[in-house]
């Protein structure tokens, strides 16, 4: 059974809707960077090993 | 033979190949538990009759709590099999608990306070419990600067394994720091032995979120150890063939 009366009154949580609704905020926020710091990093590992591999491929002459 | 897990299991490219085909399976358990966990948490569990609607926080609050403490553990665990067995992957599981562990007790503790101000009347107490998550917290940056610390990774990561296996101690202490001190904070809500002192419609939101936690753990950390890998192992054949897509 849905406790609350109206969507208003499910924000609003008598008051209390601040405190609860922020805590799922943060908690949200906190677990998108935690997923996203890895993708982040490997994306910056994966550029560096390219680029790596374009200077290591690159003709002899050109480097001096 | 019955051993050759256990060395498969060092190595960093089965164990990125082996979770390879894990990891979409457990984002989508962990998000779906943790959709159901707090529909039902936020929306059907019924209002406290002493807290109101503020318990709410507890489906948050306690999850997140529970798998600091939990994901200390799992951080000592495989630092000790890191020094025991010289184990690269051990330290790199152990390398990325920190950060997630830390989070995990700063939610813990961000949502206790924005809990305590509607229903102690304020946001923070020195009392036994808060306090030893805070030592907690500061655990886990003290394990996150070591790592910076070292020039030589090895011996980083010795440092680091020895002061979370130190660090154990403090996590009995924050079990129990609600039976031994007076403290403000509530007692043990769920109990594996004995009765709970939460009800069944309550009680069920609260198990599939800390399950939906346990999930996310999972992904977390085989997903910034497979990161760890990857980086470890820039150097190797399989990593450049994987990265750069050519044999």
């Amino acid at each position: 059974m849905f406790q609350f009366d109206s969507i208003n009154d499910f924000l609003m949580m008598d008051g209390h809707g601040i405190y609860v609704w922020a805590c799922y905020a943060i908690t949200l926020a906190a677990f998108i960077v935690l997923a996203w710091l890895p993708f982040a990093k490997k994306r910056e590992l994966v550029t560096q090993l390219q680029r790596q591999e374009r200077i290591n491929n690159r003709p002899a002459e050109v480097i001096k | 033979m019955g051993w050759q897990w256990f060395h498969r299991l060092g190595s960093p490219r089965w164990f990125y190949e082996k979770t390879n085909e894990w990891m979409p399976w457990l984002a989508f358990v962990a998000a779906a538990l943790l959709l159901v966990g707090s529909i039902w948490g936020l929306g059907f569990a019924p209002i406290d009759s002493k807290q109101g609607n503020s318990y709410r926080i507890i489906y948050i609050h306690v999850p997140a709590a529970f798998l600091a403490l939990a994901g200390y553990y799992i951080m000592a665990i495989a630092g000790a099999v890191g020094i025991i067995w010289q184990m690269k992957l051990s330290y790199m599981v152990m390398r990325s608990a920190a950060p997630i562990g830390a989070v995990l007790t700063f939610l813990a503790l961000v949502t206790g306070a924005i809990w305590g101000k509607p229903t102690w009347g304020t946001w923070w107490v020195w009392d036994a419990r808060i306090t030893s998550m805070l030592i907690l917290f500061f655990l886990y940056l003290g394990i996150i600067a070591l790592q910076g610390a070292y020039q030589n990774q090895t011996t980083a990561n010795k440092a680091s394994a020895i002061l979370a296996l130190v660090g154990t101690i403090n996590i009995p202490i924050i079990y129990k720091s609600v039976d031994w001190w007076f403290t403000l904070h509530q007692p043990a809500t769920l109990k594996l032995t004995g009765e709970s002192s939460i009800d069944a419609s309550m009680a069920y939101p609260l198990l599939t979120m800390i399950a939906g936690f346990y999930v996310l753990y999972i992904w977390l950390l085989l997903h910034w150890t497979r990161v760890e890998v990857i980086q470890s192992q820039q150097k190797t054949a399989w990593v450049k063939e994987l990265v750069l897509g050519k044999k």
